[in-house]
């Protein structure tokens, strides 16, 4: 069984790196659409012409995978409901759909419904960013013509909501394994529309500050167990989410070098994993050098997840397992080492 | 002294580029040298006025230039590379690094091209840099900052920087500590960062958080000596302040 869905930053040698890592666990590789048409709404380096995306289907094709391309814009600006805008998208997944692109993952409703008219050949994953956390919101998406459903990452630890919806739909449900995103995160939906911006068509803004990156990764520092009360899903814990019906788990990381994320790869393949489990984060990426969270001291901890009711405020699980966090302290200096978070602060 | 060998490095390589390229405007914007929180040393120089196909065409030259660059500052280089601008086809900077254990792990395999959009130009064991002391910096701060915020500051990277136009300092990217924390230690904040400008053969004359926008939060901390043009930009701001900046001490 193909079950996992793989970053891809888009050229050729890294979608074989990603291949050779993960060999017949990879049921997909995603990566980022032309930046001038729709958009995304995570940065991706380098962009791919149509025939690199040719050759790359291709390649992935002949190796049994699927290739996703990533339209996952939360914010269109309007331009999808105008008939200049619905022709240019319209063009654009002609020609996705001429190579042979076997699915593409987009946040707005009206790209689900229009896509599915017009281009049946293309399977549809709902984006994460669409933030579908709900059986309602699950069963309105599989209405309008989605194959799979990234859910939100805010439910990854909330076993009761996962398992109504997958009760509630047919679709396909994706779980992102590897976002470090604070829970419940006040930035999240702002952060997004931003990066969409950003990464969209012209015109871009010229951004002298990146506020929300800058902003969370302090709270984070003030806060350490919001490291540890984020939707990530360790790779010994798979098991149990594919235990409830999750069918494909995805490893994100698209700005990440291809090293980072082949070794993702195989850590979730393997599904073990005994370092510092920021190493395997994607947007955590700057704290993995402050915080060394080992991965092996939270075994156990999801059997207190699947039943805890997400009240962090009265809880405190989180906040108690945070004790566990090291820091990084001299950095290759000969004083150099790893420092309980208890050195540091009041935990 | 440091200092002043990164502001001859950098009109030296600002004039070999423009003698090879043969164009009147490429610039070299900024040099820095830098210490990251990973351990990562290396050096840097922003360039304006080339494009990916010069890079192409100048490969091996770009190359011996910055790997010269960085070695006469006592840092030799196991990586060192072009990077583009995210998405645009302009050369950005020209980058060395004497790579910590887990970046040479980042850095190595997929036949050279690590991010779609970076220009390797060299990857190897490099040698024993003679310029370290600039990791002693980093940790120096950071620690100073974690003792004066009770919490694990971070200092997630510290430069020393030559412009363009003369200025040169010293500068941290930093998180976890806010601006009430900063002033309550205005002094010894101040105090630590001359001296370790002095030791690079920096005098600050403007020491200056900056925050990140519209927040209590600091995004940098840095000492700088100012050129004539860039202290009468500081002087406006004590006249009207710029939001995101808070000087801490300025030479009168
Ligand atoms: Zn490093
Ligand atoms: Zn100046």
């Amino acid at each position: 069984m193909r079950w996992l869905s793989v970053a891809h930053p888009g050229h050729m040698e890294a979608l074989k790196e990603i291949v050779e890592a993960g060999g017949s666990n990879i049921y997909e590789v995603y990566t980022g659409g032309s930046p001038d048409c729709i958009g995304t709404a995570r940065s991706g380096l380098g962009t791919p012409t149509t025939e690199d995306i040719r050759e790359q289907v291709d390649y992935a094709h002949a190796n049994g995978i699927r290739m996703n391309i990533v339209l996952n814009s939360a914010c269109l600006g309007g331009r999808h409901l105008t008939r200049d805008g619905h022709n240019l998208y319209r063009w654009y997944l002609k020609i996705l759909n001429d190579v042979g692109v076997d699915a593409v993952t987009v946040a707005e409703p009206f790209l689900v419904e229009m896509i599915a008219k017009e281009f049946p050949d293309i399977a549809i994953t709902v984006s994460c960013i669409a933030f579908v956390a709900s059986p309602q919101k699950a069963i309105y998406y599989e209405e309008l013509g989605a194959d799979t459903i990234a859910l939100d990452i805010n439910i990854n630890k909330n076993f009761p909501v996962l398992e109504n919806i997958r009760d509630a739909v047919d679709c396909k449900l994706k779980l992102l394994v590897n976002e470090g995103c604070i829970f419940d995160c006040p930035f999240r939906y702002a952060h997004f529309n931003l990066l969409s911006h950003a990464n969209g068509p012209e015109p871009r803004p010229l951004l002298n500050y990146e506020y929300y990156q800058q902003r969370c990764a302090s709270m984070r520092v003030e806060h350490p167990e919001l490291l540890i009360s984020s939707g990530w899903i360790r790779p010994e814990d798979v098991k149990e989410y594919e235990a409830i019906g999750i069918d494909i788990f995805k490893i994100s990381g698209r700005i990440q070098s291809v090293n980072w994320i082949t070794n993702c790869v195989k850590a979730y393949t393997s599904r073990e994993y005994h370092g510092n489990l920021l190493e395997l984060l994607d947007s955590t990426r700057e704290l993995r050098r402050l915080f060394y969270l080992p991965n092996d001291a939270l075994e156990g901890a999801i059997e207190k997840w699947k039943t805890c009711d997400k009240n962090c405020y009265r809880c405190g699980y989180c906040k108690k397992l945070s004790s566990e966090i090291l820091v990084y302290s001299e950095r290759r200096t000969p004083d150099e080492t790893l420092k309980p978070l208890s050195d540091y602060m009041v935990v | 002294m440091i200092t002043q060998e990164l502001l001859d490095a950098r009109s030296k390589l600002e004039e070999r580029l423009q003698k090879l390229t043969g164009g009147a405007g490429v610039f070299a914007s900024e040099s820095d040298i830098f210490a990251m929180s990973c351990g990562c040393i290396g050096a840097i120089s922003y360039i304006q006025g080339l494009q990916l196909e010069d890079v192409e065409v100048y490969h091996d030259e770009l190359k011996n230039l910055i790997e010269d660059f960085s070695r006469n500052l006592g840092i030799f280089p196991s990586v060192s590379y072009a990077q583009m601008k995210p998405g645009k086809f302009d050369l950005e900077r020209l980058q060395a690094h004497d790579l910590c254990d887990s970046c040479k792990k980042e850095y190595a395999g997929c036949g050279g091209k690590p991010w779609p959009d970076m220009i390797l130009f060299k990857m190897d064991e490099g040698g024993e840099s003679a310029f370290t002391d600039i990791l002693r910096f980093r940790s120096g701060l950071e620690e100073l900052l974690r003792v004066i915020s009770k919490r694990p500051a971070y200092v997630m990277q510290f430069n020393i920087f030559a412009r363009i136009c003369g200025c040169v300092g010293v500068t941290a990217v930093v998180r976890g500590i806010f601006g009430d924390e900063i002033q309550r230690n205005a002094e010894e904040i101040v105090e630590h960062l001359t001296r370790t400008s002095e030791e690079v053969g920096i005098e600050p004359t403007v020491v200056y958080t900056t925050f990140v926008h519209g927040t209590e939060a600091v995004a940098g901390i840095s000492a700088q000596a100012t050129c004539k043009a860039c202290r009468t930009t500081y002087e406006e701001y004590e006249v009207i302040p710029r939001p995101d900046l808070d000087i801490l001490y300025f030479e009168k």
